[in-house]
């Protein structure tokens, strides 16, 4: 095949094939866009945010940094199965078309019913943070370090007016879903711009922090500090509140309590796959260029949450560290921010422009989170429409940018409407958000058994993919989907076996959302099986593969 | 939303292209009529593949080939028969060769140029005969066009189907509509063997069109999608065959022909099937028109298609399929 950048006389082509001189067309989602989009599945600042340290005082004991070479290897096996399943399998849809064209059309839709409503509902925590995360605990942060009480109000607001978060969040979903109706050309671009941005942003705390002495930093804080307490060492007086409060600041390693840790990392450090939704719109989907940029789109999060963690600790102090996220929350914390590693690194530079620089990169992220989470939506909602669950005109694009007007629609919808629910009642909102990680993972875990089978149920697909390597006899994807398959569970589990320090009501999970999400997924495959039957066509028919014998 | 479907005589047809040599997806088109099912099967164009991988036989008696860019061996008849047809899911040409052999090949163009040729009139005649036997007793055919990539050579294959009806630039009847096939494209980038300029494309089209005796009735199977339809958007190419950039990133431009785009406004038919570029998939109307390009994913293995329900004035239904 002539692809552009290739010569297009007969001649040898790096895949040790001759092209032909023909016309050649190409896919519009370059490498580099692709390992952006993996990236921004799980934006590695909000990650160091609110995804781990947060739980330091909660699993106390609990290693992170075995947690992190865990999560690695998970990470890993998952990025190596995917993408190799997604190199036999190059189409648009992710888990839906992976599983129902290996397994069944029904088994593909529980899957993605699964996986989507847990996207779904992170659009709408992504709108809701995007307010009460980013936007007003880093105004608050600004107004304190600059001595801006202004700001400090302002941000508090934002926080917590109900009308804000519904009116800012909405603002963000349908922003970034025009952005998504601009086509490919202004998605992959604004989100390679907002990706910069939140990498300076990282970069900028790595050599603050890296010139920054942890005798200086203390310095910095009580200073900056005893403005607002009244207290000349803050710093340590936080450490004893938080002793005073059962915080163990320096405990012993506790296996039983690194296996949390784990989890919590896990939660936004596995998802550097997420371009299996563009597979059909990713440039070399074909070979293992998807697999290697997933890996290193894994690696590289992974690589810089663990370096900046490493300064984390070390400038800021250990028990200092693990003591001010202990206490976060209570009365004894004494700031209106949350103690985010940007507050932090803002008190250490001691510069406003430093601190609106950190709050501008900090807050880059979430739209950075939020156009990948929309596109899977779309994506899945696009690949059901082709197969007749959904109607058809779900499936129509745009004639100008391509961009599939209809499904964006639906998804900003829904998403808006979730958002309402969450910003009226938080607390159930966080209750069935987190148990959507649960059934992600088991979405995930579908998507592992799907490439266990997949060189038995679509041989042809899988020696026509990018690598047919065995080891001991055995298919690499099949043992990649058993190792996925089985890690995703023991994640499972730990979830579940510490559902209280993740607030997972297990009863409801077990007895209300599984059974509802799969009783939705069935009756709407049955209904839209019932419905085209009526127009004479078969749903098994139009989402299965041809059989070509 | 889920439109019932009405009670009149239905056509059934199955439209996919740009299947470049990929024998599986070939295999999957004439097998459509079955799965669908589909009482008529339409071939766009472009049936050539691109690729030739030479499989070199080593003196061990295995056979050595990079496939996808991984280095493959097969030691066995079967392991041999798998990395072919690996090769050929992938829309390439394997070519079975001695060291020597492919020493040539990398090194003489002309030599290059004769092993396609054979090579995909191989392939192509493998394809007839199975279209033949396999659509053989039940009343369904395959009307076949060749597109701008295919070489002249390959139009005496196809005419020598019984099933397999080769309709370029004819009028055939298909149930109660008559059906124009037109196989060439406008001018591209790449001088392919079968390319017309606007006026030709215009004036051969209208040649067709005029024989119709309905042509409010009548489908379009025309290789080249009409010029800024959606149905032909793809990157901007110079003429040394490099993108052209804007803003950094590769500009997109309409590349369809005005010719096809200007017969359809003036002959409204009932639809229109178009291939060609790859990419640019989608559903479209031009007037009372629907125009349809299935775009090709033929690499991939999978058969990107459309089922098309036809009443005797409309367009009862329509799905864009992968199979």
């Amino acid at each position: 095949m002539t692809e552009l950048g290739e010569k297009p006389v007969t001649g040898a082509s790096p895949q040790g094939a001759y092209a032909r001189k023909a016309t050649g067309l190409v896919r519009e989602v370059s490498p580099f866009s692709t390992f952006v989009f993996n990236m921004a599945g799980q934006p590695t600042s909000v990650f160091l945010a609110i995804s781990i340290f947060l739980f330091l005082g909660v699993f106390s004991g609990g290693s992170i940094w075995l947690g992190f070479a865990m999560a690695a290897v998970v990470a890993i096996t998952i990025a190596v199965c995917y993408g190799l399943f997604a190199s036999a399998i190059p189409r648009s849809g992710g888990d839906y078309v992976l599983v129902s064209r290996v397994t069944h059309p029904v088994i593909g839709l529980v899957s993605s019913f699964f996986w989507t409503s847990g996207v779904i509902l992170s659009i709408a925590f992504i709108a809701l943070a995007f307010v009460t995360v980013a936007l007003g605990p880093s105004l608050a942060a600004v107004g304190l370090v600059s001595g801006e009480n202004g700001l400090v109000t302002a941000g508090n607001e934002l926080a917590t007016s109900e009308g804000w978060q519904f009116a800012i969040g909405t603002a963000l979903i349908l922003v970034s879903a025009v952005f998504l109706a601009g086509g490919w050309r202004w998605t992959t671009r604004i989100m390679n711009g907002l990706w910069v941005l939140m990498m300076l942003g990282l970069g900028t705390v790595f050599l603050v922090l890296l010139f920054k002495s942890h005798d200086g930093f203390v310095n910095s804080f009580n200073q900056f500090a005893g403005s607002i307490t009244g207290e000349p060492d803050t710093y340590n007086s936080i450490i004893q509140s938080a002793g005073k409060e059962g915080v163990d600041t320096d405990p012993a390693f506790n296996m039983h309590n690194t296996w949390p840790t784990w989890a919590a990392i896990c939660s936004l450090s596995i998802f550097g796959w997420l371009s299996i939704y563009i597979s059909g719109e990713v440039r070399r989907a074909k070979d293992t260029t998807q697999m290697k940029v997933m890996s290193l789109a894994s690696l590289v999060h992974i690589g810089i949450a663990v370096v900046l963690s490493v300064l984390f600790f070390s400038k800021f102090g250990h028990d200092f560290f693990v003591a001010i996220n202990g206490i976060n929350g209570s009365e004894s914390y004494p700031f209106a921010v949350e103690p985010f590693y940007t507050f932090l690194t803002a008190i250490a530079g001691g510069s406003t422009v430093l601190a609106w620089w950190l709050l501008i990169t900090f807050v880059a992220a979430f739209p950075l989170l939020m156009i990948p989470n929309i596109t899977i939506a779309v994506r899945t909602f696009f690949a059901w429409a082709l197969d007749g669950i959904l109607p058809s005109q779900i499936a129509r694009v745009s004639s100008r940018t391509h961009a599939p007007n209809y499904a964006i629609g639906l998804v900003v919808v829904l998403s808006i409407a979730v958002l309402g629910w969450a910003v009226t009642n938080g607390e159930d909102f966080f209750s069935v958000l987190v148990e959507a990680v649960l059934v992600q993972l088991v979405a995930m875990i579908l998507i592992g058994i799907s490439a266990l089978l997949l060189p038995y149920r679509r041989p042809d697909a899988w020696r026509a993919s990018a690598s047919t390597r065995r080891f001991l006899g055995i298919p690499v994807v099949s043992i990649a989907g058993v190792l996925v398959a089985v890690l995703l569970a023991g994640l499972f589990y730990v979830f579940m076996d510490y559902s209280e320090g993740f607030g997972i009501d297990t009863d409801q999970f077990l007895s209300r959302d599984v059974p509802v999400l799969l009783g939705a997924a069935l009756l709407t495959f049955f209904v839209a099986r019932t419905a085209r039957k009526r127009q004479g066509v078969d749903v098994d028919k139009l989402a299965a593969e041809i059989p070509p014998e | 939303m889920f439109k019932r479907r009405q009670k009149t005589e239905i056509t059934r047809l199955f439209y996919a292209g740009d299947v470049h040599g990929s024998r599986v997806c070939w295999k999957k088109f004439v097998n459509a009529a079955a799965h669908y099912p589909a009482d008529v099967l339409v071939m766009g164009g472009d049936l050539c593949g691109k690729g030739l991988v030479p499989i070199v036989r080593e003196g061990d008696g295995s056979y050595g080939a990079r496939v996808i860019g991984e280095q493959r061996v097969a030691r066995t008849a079967e392991e041999l028969d798998q990395m072919q047809r690996a090769i050929s899911t992938n829309g390439m040409y394997p070519l079975i060769v001695d060291r020597d052999e492919a020493q040539t090949l990398a090194e003489d163009a002309a030599r290059r140029e004769e092993a396609f040729e054979r090579a995909l009139l191989d392939e192509l005649r493998l394809w007839v005969r199975l279209a033949d036997e396999r659509l053989a007793g039940t009343g369904t055919r395959a009307y076949v066009i060749p597109g701008n990539d295919d070489p002249w050579s390959v139009d005496e294959v196809l005419a020598g189907g019984t099933n397999v009806i080769a309709c370029d630039e004819t009028v055939q009847q298909i149930g109660p509509h008559e059906m124009v096939s037109f196989g060439y494209s406008n001018r591209t980038p790449w001088d392919t063997p079968r390319e017309l300029d606007e006026n030709e494309i215009y004036s051969r089209l209208y040649r067709l069109t005029d024989q119709l005796e309905e042509p409010g009735r009548a489908i379009l199977n025309v290789h080249v999608p009409p010029y800024e339809s959606s149905l032909d958007t793809a990157f901007e190419v110079d003429e040394d065959l490099h993108y052209v950039m804007k803003g950094g990133r590769p500009h997109e431009v309409p590349t369809g022909s005005a010719a096809v785009r200007q017969i359809i406004e003036e002959t409204q038919p009932l639809l229109s099937l178009h291939g060609h570029i790859h990419e640019s998939k989608g559903v479209t109307k031009i007037g009372r028109t629907v125009a349809i390009n299935p775009g090709s994913d033929y690499g991939s293995g999978h058969l990107d298609g459309c089922l098309v329900h036809l009443g005797p004035d409309r367009v009862v239904n329509h799905y864009l399929v992968s199979g």
